[in-house]
């Protein structure tokens, strides 16, 4: 199982299809929204999440898939398949990550937290943690009190 | 040369580059433009002089001008950020450091490395270090 959490365990009053979070690249073409607050969200430090998008640890939040909808440009997103069971689709035109899926795990998406407009929260009440902890680069690392694990966990 | 070469790429490697001298400057940002750029909660980046910095794969960069004469030059197969252009500073790249291979260095001095536009982070996450933090870019 890629994402090991059922989000549907988490409940909050903060985010709901009444008041979604939204979200989309840099230049504007894709845009999404998220009908429920993460479960769990990732700082992951693997060379795959570094390499696809040129930061230290990026961050993955993750949803059921019918909590999370393109409203715009889901045409234009391109798709790159970092292994074979796992899309991550980005921006063609300014090359945002916007979110990644498995084909194990049709249910969920997890998208990238810093594509929500304004910083907002991906999900108030869900875990937080770095993953894949040895794969941080040798020269940074971040000296919070958040849970790391060696792999993908939650 | 007295140092290995610093060397990187995107994800699917269609991308590669190879930087001749240690990077300088380090900046963690923490901009909105470069939140929403890599879908990340800061990213980082190191200066390269233009004339250290060798790039293999340029038919697969395209790029996208972000503010005007700052340009984010990624590969169009994987999405993979690789360098920052900008019209400002033509002597040199702003690499992103997330792609260099196997989270090795950038090489910078002790000292060089600070977070950037601090204001901007988002409110839920600090990563806390002892890192200088400044208001834009600090000047």
């Amino acid at each position: 199982m890629i994402f090991p959490k059922s989000p549907d365990t988490v409940n909050s009053m903060d985010v709901s299809p009444d008041n979604p979070l939204s979200g989309g690249c840099l230049c504007g073409a894709v845009r999404f929204r998220v009908d429920a607050p993460a479960a769990h969200t990732h700082h992951c430090h693997c060379s795959m999440c570094r390499k696809c998008q040129g930061a230290l640890f990026p961050t993955f939040a993750f949803v059921n898939r019918s909590d999370f909808t393109v409203t715009q440009g889901a045409d234009h997103l391109a798709t790159y398949d970092s292994s074979p069971s796992l899309h991550r689709h980005f921006c063609p035109t300014c090359g945002s990550h916007i979110y990644a899926d498995a084909a194990e795990d049709p249910d969920h998406v997890g998208f990238s937290a810093g594509t929500l407009d304004d910083g907002a929260h991906p999900g108030p009440d869900g875990e937080l943690c770095h993953i894949f902890w040895d794969s941080r680069v040798t020269w940074y690392e971040p000296d919070d009190t958040l849970p790391r694990f060696k792999e993908f966990a939650g | 040369m007295t140092t290995s070469a610093i060397t990187g790429g995107c994800q699917c490697g269609a991308v590669r580059y190879e930087i001749s001298e240690p990077l300088h400057d380090v900046s963690h940002c923490h901009c909105s433009m470069c939140r929403k750029a890599h879908g990340t909660l800061f990213a980082s980046f190191g200066r390269a002089r233009r004339d250290s910095f060798n790039l293999t794969g340029e038919q697969n960069v395209t790029g996208y001008e972000s503010s005007p004469g700052m340009v984010r030059r990624f590969c169009k197969s994987c999405g993979g950020q690789v360098v920052i252009m900008s019209n400002d500073a033509p002597e040199v790249f702003f690499v992103a450091l997330g792609s260099l291979d196997a989270g090795q260095s950038p090489g910078h001095a002790a000292g060089e490395e600070k977070h950037i536009f601090w204001e901007s982070k988002v409110d839920w996450y600090d990563p806390i270090d002892d890192l200088p933090k400044v208001t834009g870019y600090g000047e």
